[in-house]
Formats: structure tokens, C-alpha cells, sequence
């Protein structure tokens, strides 16, 4: 035969085969897809939550500076030059010059209501500056050492341990979510397995016929994927249906309670989110019925 | 041509199920493999299909040694080498029809030739007007047609049958029986594990008879006893 025509009859008879199973065995198709769909409705609250603590964190990170400490008998065209230098830098967001004018200035204007404060100080003691702000601040101490052996650069001052706390806790919020996340996805791949499983051993007698009449394992194995992927797809399209009406109200909600909470205001992010949960409703779904129907296989 | 050479079979809880086993059957041969329960007749056609592997030996399928068959070889042989049980094996829920029709769907054939295919197979088992029945509204003689016709649509070379008149009463497993010996007229090789002495003693054909799992006589033209 054909392969092209083989293929157009296994997939005929594969689609055909899910669909009516699908069908039949309707009970268990819902018990299959309500438990994908409350996985799915809980691994799309971890990634919400997750991905938020995860814009707090980076907005945290780009808090911290990195504050270069001029000479002072360093003339503005070497500041200046050294902040142009560091902006050409991919890994540095930001780099501004500030002269030891600019420096008072600034301080003057944070110490208005303290103007006792500023009568004690005589002639301009602060240094010119450049400020440095990094994408990534696990970066900073190496660049901070390699400043300091500018000749021009009188200190670079890190405060380690604030920055080792804040970089400790970000790295362990990342890894204990993915590490959630991945346990997620496997109970979710556990319990789908499980439900499918008793489907198929309902179906084992057909299974076992299928075999001694000359079926290939792929042959038997299609309409039992495309049947999980059903599972899979329903499941999620309904998890995303509600965390789509639940999204948008519930953010609202939270901005008006915790306002000085950074959040994750992408407004592409409740799109890749849907994108996400089907995709991985779908996989999951699949391998599922991929891994349920194994065992049945060896007739 | 069906070769087994030295087979012997154990299973894994010890029960020796055939011993030095050497045998072989030509194309268009008609063999029953006939013995009391236990004598090994089952494992025998469990081998033939290669739903078990020989503990040591080989057997051989048109040449082709089964223990050196890849797991995706398999279904080229399950296609060569049909097999009809005692209890049929028919889905319930599909109609005479489908049941036979399935045969032909695992080999992915088009729908217009399962269309011509399976009428013509039933037609040939004397099941051409029940064509829409479920197994459930048939006799156990018109099942057995049913699974005869399965395993007969894709045109095997070799039809082995295992108490293929176990569960028919006398008339109807006579029927059977003739039926298989118009199908091997037609150029397969049939091999039937059976004890029903009546009817290897009507049909006068190659016997081959086991006993305690060894090869006790090879006969042509013989009877049960």
C-alpha cells in the first residue's frame, strides 16, 4: 500500500476511533478532563504567583547601584567618559555621570526641610560620581573590582552581604518554583496516566485482538493519544476560560491592596499563559494515555 | 513452510510445556495437532504466532527464524500466520461486519478495498446476510464464522486454529471444519489443535499427536487414536 494513502487511513481510522471512544466511555472522559482541568487551574495560580515574585525580585535586583567614587582632582571629561564607557557595556543598564555640583545640588534638594543640617557643611566635601545600575547584580562585585584599578577612581563600595542575602533569596525563589512547578506537572502526569489507565484496561480485549490480527503498537497507540490529547486540550481550553475571567478582576483587586507590590503588568502575559496551559494540557495529555497504554501493549 | 527444530518450552513456574519438538509442514499441508489437556497443543500455536518465544530451539515461518523477529516484524507475521481461538475473541460492540473489517483497518486498507474485501470473505463463510448483526444475536457456530472470516480477509498463508469446535455442537463443528478444509483448497496452510477425535477421524488428514509435550506420532491420512 501507498504510505501516503496508509498514513490518510490510520489517521482517518485514529481521529474517528478517539473521537467515538471519547464519546462512549463519557464518564471517564469527564473524570479525565475535570482532573486536567484543576491541574492546570493550579499550575496557572503557581505560574501567576511565581512569575510576580519574579518581577518583584528583578525590580528589586535593579534597585541596587553600584556607586563609583571619583578623585577628586578628576575633571568631568574623564566621568563622563568612564559613564559612556560603561553604557556601551551590554550587561549595564544605566551609567550617569554626577558632578561634585550636581552631587551637592542633589543634596540640598532631599535636605530642603533640613536646612540646619546643611549650614554645618563648609565648601563642597562630596566626590563626583558615577552611578552604575546592572541588568544582572550578581555582576557587580566583578565590575566594582575592576574599576577600582582605574587611576582615577578614588573607592568602589559594595555592600556584600545585602547583596549576597538578596541574589540567595532570588536564586532559591527561582529554584524552589521550577522545582514546584516541575512536582506539579508530574502529579498532574501521575493522575492523568491513572484516570486513562482505566480506560484503557476496559479496552484491553480490543487491545489484545488488535495485536493477534497484525496491529503495529503505533496503530494502537494513536486513537489512545488523540484521545488524551482531547482530555488534554478540553481540560486546559476550560482552566484557561476561567483563569481568563478570574485574571484581570483579581489583579485589579490586588493592585488596590498592596500597591507598593511590584506586579506583573505584561500585557501579553495572560495570552503566553493560555498559550502555556494548553500546550502543556496537551502534552501532558498525550503522554498520559502514551504511558498508559504501554503495558497493555505486550500481547 | 512451518519448521520447528529441537523446540523445547518452559515457563517461568517450571511447567515444561514441549520437549525436543521437531516438525514440519509444508505449504497447503492440513495438520491436526491433537492430545490431551496439557499435552502442549496451545503452546504450540502460541509459538506459531510468536505469543511465546521457545525456551530453546527455533521455529521457523517462511524462513524466517520467529526468536530473531523484531518487535516491529511482528505485526508482518500476525499478518501471515491468522489465528482463530476457542471463545472467538469478537469485539461485542462491533457488528460482523466491523469485527472482520478490523482485520483489514490495522493493515490501514482504503475503505473502498474493506468494502469489497469483507463481503467477499463472508460470503465465503456463509455469513453474507448477517453482515449487520452484533456477535451477541449470533449462534457460537456463526461466530466462529465471523472469526474465521477475520482471520481469513487479509489472505494469510497460514491459519492456525486453537479448539476452533471447543465451544459447537457436533453439527456445526463438522461445518467449521469443512469450511477450513475449502480454505486450504484454496491454497492455506491450516494447522488445528483439537480433541475432538470424531472429527480427525471423519476428516482422515496429517496428524500430529502430543503428549506430555513431545511429538508421540506423525501420521497422514490418520485418525485420532
Amino acid at each position: 500500500m501507498r504510505p501516503l494513502l496508509r498514513v490518510v487511513e490510520v489517521g482517518r481510522y485514529a481521529v474517528s476511533t478517539a473521537v467515538v471512544s471519547f464519546w462512549r466511555h463519557r464518564t471517564m472522559s469527564v473524570a479525565a478532563v475535570f482532573a486536567t482541568m484543576v491541574m492546570m487551574l493550579l499550575l496557572n495560580a503557581f505560574v501567576i504567583v511565581l512569575s510576580n515574585l519574579n518581577v518583584a525580585l528583578h525590580a528589586l535586583e535593579q534597585k541596587v547601584d553600584l556607586i563609583v567614587y571619583l578623585k577628586d582632582d578628576v575633571g568631568p571629561a574623564e566621568g563622563i567618559a568612564l559613564a559612556d564607557r560603561l553604557r556601551s557595556e551590554t550587561d549595564v543598564l544605566q551609567a550617569v555621570y554626577l558632578s561634585k555640583d550636581e552631587a551637592m545640588a542633589r543634596l540640598k534638594a532631599q535636605l530642603a526641610d533640613r536646612t540646619d543640617l546643611l549650614e554645618m557643611v563648609t565648601g563642597n566635601p562630596l566626590p563626583a560620581t558615577v552611578e552604575v545600575r546592572l541588568r544582572d547584580p550578581s555582576r557587580i562585585p566583578a565590575l566594582a573590582s575592576s574599576l577600582r584599578t582605574l587611576p582615577y577612581v578614588e573607592e568602589v563600595p559594595v555592600q556584600q552581604d545585602v547583596l549576597d542575602n538578596l541574589l540567595r533569596i532570588s536564586r532559591f525563589t527561582r529554584i524552589a518554583g521550577a522545582v514546584m512547578v516541575a512536582g506539579l506537572l508530574g502529579v498532574t502526569l501521575f493522575v492523568i496516566v491513572n484516570t486513562i489507565r482505566l480506560a484503557v484496561y476496559s479496552r484491553r480485549q480490543e487491545i489484545e485482538i488488535m495485536k493477534l490480527v497484525g496491529a503495529t503498537d503505533w496503530f494502537i497507540r494513536w486513537p489512545f493519544v488523540l484521545e488524551g490529547v482531547l482530555y488534554g486540550l478540553i481540560g486546559a481550553t476550560t482552566a484557561v476560560l476561567l483563569v481568563g475571567a478570574a485574571y484581570r478582576p483579581m489583579q485589579a483587586q490586588f493592585l488596590s491592596l498592596v500597591q507598593f507590590l511590584p506586579v506583573n503588568l505584561d500585557p501579553t502575559f495572560p495570552l503566553k499563559l493560555s498559550g502555556l496551559t494548553a500546550a502543556v494540557g496537551v502534552a501532558i495529555g498525550a503522554a498520559g494515555s502514551y504511558i498508559s497504554v504501554r503495558r497493555f501493549l505486550d500481547v | 513452510m512451518i519448521v520447528l527444530h529441537d523446540v523445547c518450552k518452559q515457563y517461568p513456574n517450571g511447567v515444561q510445556a514441549l520437549s525436543e519438538v521437531n516438525l514440519q509442514i509444508p505449504e497447503r499441508d492440513f495438520v491436526f495437532l491433537v492430545g490431551p489437556s496439557g499435552a502442549g497443543k496451545s503452546t504450540f500455536i502460541r509459538l506459531l504466532i510468536r505469543d511465546e518465544l521457545p525456551s530453546r530451539g527455533r521455529v521457523f515461518v517462511d524462513g524466517q527464524d520467529l526468536s530473531r523477529l523484531r518487535r516491529r516484524e511482528l505485526p508482518d507475521l500476525r499478518r501471515k500466520v491468522s489465528v482463530i481461538f476457542q471463545d472467538f475473541k469478537l469485539l461485542p460492540d462491533k457488528t460482523v461486519f466491523e469485527n472482520v473489517a478490523f482485520a483489514l483497518q490495522v493493515s490501514a486498507y482504503s475503505r473502498m478495498e474493506i468494502q469489497q474485501m469483507v463481503p467477499e470473505t463472508l460470503d465465503l463463510v456463509g455469513l453474507a446476510d448477517k453482515s449487520d448483526r452484533f456477535p451477541c444475536h449470533l449462534s457460537g457456530g456463526e461466530q466462529q464464522r465471523v472469526a474465521i472470516a477475520r482471520a481469513l480477509v487479509r489472505r494469510p498463508s497460514v491459519l492456525v486454529a486453537d479448539e476452533p469446535t471447543g465451544n459447537l455442537d457436533p453439527v456445526t463443528a463438522a461445518q467449521t471444519v469443512q469450511l477450513l478444509v475449502r480454505i486450504n483448497a484454496l491454497g492455506t496452510t491450516i494447522v488445528i489443535a483439537t480433541h475432538n477425535s470424531e472429527l480427525v477421524n471423519t476428516m482422515r488428514r496429517r496428524v500430529v499427536a502430543l503428549e506430555g509435550g513431545r511429538i508421540v506420532r506423525d501420521q497422514k491420512n490418520a485418525g485420532y487414536a
